[in-house]
């Protein structure tokens, strides 16, 4: 077997740099491969194909998300004013800038390892992270979703010395389920995708023993080609075990899986366009009870100080966890150690193999056998595959043959970085009055049995959100055993970690997402996701000033309009987070979310997941989202903003171009701190998203089957019921306290409204002006809602 | 003596009216029945006696569902009976598993493992092949992934 290949880049011209990266599948640049020829050429030598690849990987958009740490300059321009706004590294100074500048005491470890981490009690803390799986899971529905959370939750054990995972999330886009156009061969019918990644994360999480616990699903044909899959993991971990330590003669020791063919070129093929004609290497398997194995087994040798440094086998295979780990002093890879799955490998194949569950650990020398008997006893494969040194190369070996040596600093320090010159016109959209004809209680059923707005409950019911027995607050919630209400976010209590010093406190998870607002405005669209995570999170009881952010951003085709539209989402995400006192502590980008369907590129609607996990002080506070009690009135607190653009009902009836609500920052921190204090008045909480007041206020009815008599006073009725404004949150008050609430609510200056009063009836009975407008039955709309979104 | 056996796990409760709805979806309005079954295949020096053991403790669950043991598919009431495996260069994830508690049962024997689906369709006129095959990878399988025979 000839164990490597030279590769002539040394007198190679640009047409024939450019041909070398687009052969090898390493979207490389011309200018990064100029990069590469220059390093080369200082060192009088061409690279070996494993050299190519271990640059290709670590410098790939996955890796080193070279687009939002760009050099940019963009003139935005909003109606007759221009403005300028520069940045040297935009990730830096946005999102980063943020976290720094708001600078809250509970950040332990953010944007530095595989999750963020924040502080949870004074022994513990929680680990965080959301990762995207979009490219695998078009390819490879089951096994692209199943590996999608296979890798989040390696991500939260190998974060610090490594978190117990507690809790799954997972977040969809799908092309509309009910398609009936035929699709470019290779491309799946969405039904096909939902029901394979609906079953990969089933299988997945359930056999691991992770509840999934929280989530969300858009339909929309922007992702018919290109399906989004989020996937996120949840973990406790001892503060006193957060900081990772890697120094010259310790043993690199990899833990789990063999090795294989599969997920070759991962890094690089995720942000690149989906076609037809890709090989069966870039599709991963998922093997859970491997990774369960494991999980026991680290955490284990974690408590016994067995290792110092952990890392997971994500994208860029060993070539990846290796060379992070060892980048401050260096390392000897001797790859005929590594464990295979079948022979024939080439040494660059081992090296990048993204084979799943697998972890790399960095140990003392002297700690490696008891290790090894730990991970033997419990049927875990582990290997020494190597040692750090101080050298600061990357040195990799097969048989004694060197196939790679590159300098760290040049590995990770060496990507010349992109600059663009953008400029970008923002929305001015005016506000229009919109004729809708058709009656109002029809249209309540086209909103509520729209897939958008529908119940989940068909997804939900496979995952198992119980196991660990710690999950408080559940996706659906209720008391009778045949309807229920969906609950804003999910509460865990993790009961699982048996020395917790804190029996009051819980965490919190939720998310916000509106891809159809990013088509109106992708201000609007950055303003309102954030808000939707943060005000699910106030829902249930956590406090404004405990809440932290996630960021994913998933955009189409990096075309300068597009980029612009990154950029600005950025800024504003900035912005928001800051005035909220709200720090992002982990995120991740996937772009390029784009089809070649005969060369015209089709990409997806730009998408920010925003993912808010809070700490609960106190379990006592937790509310549910659904009415307890007839008689009890429900307010509605928060500036109400008459409009319907991006609406499910302007989506359900195609009215385009309306002007989106307002977020007015200063009004909703009022009204969510007002609800933290005065949590002891409310008995339920329910925030006005998808479908509208009229969604919300079914939603709260369903679970305990009671009904309300709602009394306005509006010649908008059709704009109250069905517009989505943001920071607007339903609240039940009981009877008794009704007016004590209200003199608290004028004297904080809240904005509120008093919707009415519940009743033992399960009606719905809306009159406005003193007219009655609609009166539905609770059971029919819940059957409507629970209909539409099957397999 | 190199033996193959092919297991046929076959739930007893019978549902697969939503297959049927995603197929009339997609056009195809012919089809009278179809069932979807998981298979195993099994190869090495071993006897029929020994793989129905394994079947028994490993493969079945009795109570939801039924096992057939053959060397040979018949299509029975099926115009055509559709095995689709993993590509041999794609980690068979089950398989390996089985292989791992076959040693754990005491079988010391080297034995391969596939796993797989076995979809039966029986459809009310005539189809030819060119069709049958673009249903298969539409609903069925992935390409890019699997392979299939048609039996």
């Amino acid at each position: 077997m000839k164990l490597f290949n030279t590769i002539n880049i040394l007198s190679a011209s640009d047409k024939q740099l450019i041909e070398i990266s687009k052969r090898g599948l390493l979207s490389l640049s011309l200018q990064e491969m100029k990069v590469i020829q220059q390093y080369f050429k200082s060192k009088k030598r061409n690279p070996t194909d494993c050299e190519l690849e271990t640059i290709a990987q670590t410098w790939s958009e996955h890796c080193k998300h070279k687009t939002l740490t760009a050099k940019v300059k963009i003139k935005i321009k909003k109606g007759k004013k221009v403005f300028i706004k520069k940045y040297d590294n935009v990730l830096k100074e946005t999102i980063f800038y943020a976290t720094k500048k708001i600078n809250h005491p509970d950040c332990l470890s953010v944007f530095e390892d595989n999750a963020g981490i924040v502080k949870f009690t004074n022994k513990y803390a929680v680990a965080v992270k959301v990762e995207t799986h979009n490219h695998p899971s078009a390819l490879e529905p089951y096994g692209g979703a199943a590996t999608g959370i296979g890798g989040v939750i390696r991500d939260i054990v190998g974060c610090g010395l490594g978190a117990k995972p507690i809790a799954n999330t997972d977040v969809f886009c799908f092309g509309d389920l009910e398609y009936k156009k035929e699709l470019p061969q290779g491309v799946f019918h969405p039904r096909r995708i939902f029901n394979g990644v609906v079953s990969g994360v089933r299988d997945y999480g359930n056999r691991m023993g992770i509840p999934t616990v929280n989530g969300s699903i858009v339909f929309d044909n922007g992702f018919l080609f290109n399906p989004l899959v989020y996937c996120g993991c949840v973990g406790i971990i001892p503060i006193n075990k957060i900081n990772k330590t890697v120094k010259p003669n310790q043993y690199i020791v990899l833990v789990g899986g063999k090795t294989g063919r599969d997920g070759i070129h991962g890094a690089t093929f995720s942000s690149a366009a989906l076609h037809n004609k890709l090989p069966t290497s870039v599709v991963q398997i998922g093997d859970p009870i491997t990774e369960k194995m494991f999980l026991d087994v680290i955490l284990k040798a974690r408590d016994l100080g067995l290792y110092t440094a952990i890392t997971d086998c994500g994208a860029g295979g060993l070539s990846s966890a290796c060379g992070e780990l060892t980048k401050d002093c260096g390392a000897k890879i001797y790859l005929e150690k590594v464990p295979l799955k079948y022979k024939g490998l080439l040494p660059w194949e081992i090296w990048l193999s993204e084979s799943q569950e697998r972890m790399v650990l960095i140990m003392d020398k002297h700690k490696t056998q008891k290790f090894l008997q730990l991970c033997s006893l419990e049927d875990v494969e582990a290997t020494i595959i190597g040692e750090t040194t101080n050298s600061k190369k990357l040195e990799v070996f097969y048989d004694g043959t060197k196939v790679c040596e590159l300098d760290t600093e040049f590995l990770y320090y060496g990507v010349p970085k992109l600059s663009f010159n953008l400029s970008y016109t923002l929305a001015n959209l005016k506000h229009k009055n919109v004729v809708i004809t058709e009656p109002l209680e029809k249209l309540v059923k086209k909103v509520i049995s729209s897939s958008n707005v529908a119940s989940k409950e068909w997804v939900i019911r496979q995952y198992d959100h119980e196991v660990q027995a710690g999950t408080i607050i559940k996706p659906l919630c209720g008391r009778s055993n045949e309807m229920y209400s969906p609950q804003d976010a999910a509460v865990i209590y993790p009961i699982s970690i048996e020395d917790i010093d804190d029996k009051q406190k819980a965490i919190s998870i939720s998310c916000g997402i509106k891809p159809s607002l990013s088509r109106i405005d992708v201000v609007k669209m950055t303003e309102y996701v954030i808000d939707e995570a943060i005000r699910n999170n106030i829902c249930v009881g956590t406090k404004l000033e405990k809440i932290f952010l996630l960021d994913n951003f998933c955009w189409g085709e990096l075309n300068k309009t597009n980029l612009a539209k990154l950029y600005l989402s950025c800024e504003t995400a900035k912005n928001v987070a800051i005035k909220y006192g709200t720090p992002f502590i982990s995120g991740k980008d996937s772009l390029n979310n784009y089809y070649l369907l005969r060369n015209k590129k089709v990409s997806i609607p730009e998408t920010l997941l925003i993912t808010a996990v809070g700490v609960i002080e106190d379990i006592n506070n937790i509310k549910t989202a659904y009415f307890k009690h007839p008689d009890n009135y429900v307010f509605l607190l928060g500036k109400f903003s008459y409009s319907l653009g991006g609406s499910t009902l302007s989506e359900c009836l195609k009215i385009k171009n309306l002007k989106p609500p307002e977020l007015n920052i200063n009004t909703a921190i009022k009204v969510y701190k007002f609800i933290n204090n005065y949590n002891h008045y409310i008995l339920s909480a329910h925030d006005v998203s998808d479908g509208g007041v009229i969604t919300t206020i079914s939603e709260m009815c369903f679970a305990n089957n009671l009904g309300i008599e709602i009394n306005l006073n509006t010649q908008k009725l059709v704009e109250f019921l069905f517009s989505e404004p943001p920071s607007c949150i339903l609240v039940e008050i009981p009877q008794d306290k009704k007016n004590m609430f209200e003199q608290l609510l004028n004297k904080e200056k809240i904005p509120y409204i008093v919707l009415g009063q519940l009743k033992p009836q399960p009606l719905i009975n809306i009159i406005s002006k003193g007219k009655n407008k609609l009166k539905l039955s609770v059971e029919e709309i819940y059957k409507l809602w629970t209909s539409s979104v099957t397999g | 003596m190199v033996n193959k056996y092919i297991i046929e796990i076959i739930p007893k409760t019978k549902n697969f009216t939503s297959i049927i709805e995603q197929l009339k979806h997609l056009g195809y309005y012919n089809i009278e029945d179809v069932a979807v079954n998981k298979i195993y295949s099994i190869t090495g020096n071993i006897s029929k006696t020994k793989v129905l053991f394994i079947t028994k403790k490993l493969l079945v669950d009795p109570i939801a569902e039924d096992y057939n043991v053959k060397n040979k598919i018949n299509k029975s009431k099926y115009n055509f009976v559709i095995n689709i495996w993993y590509k041999p260069q794609v980690l068979d994830i089950v398989a390996i598993y089985v292989e791992k508690a076959v040693k754990y049962l005491g079988l010391q024997k080297k034995i391969k493992v596939r796993c797989g689906t076995q979809i039966c369709i029986k459809f009310s006129k005539k189809i030819n092949i060119k069709e049958l095959k673009n249903l298969i990878e539409k609903i069925f399988m992935n390409p890019l992934i699997q392979e299939y025979e048609i039996v």
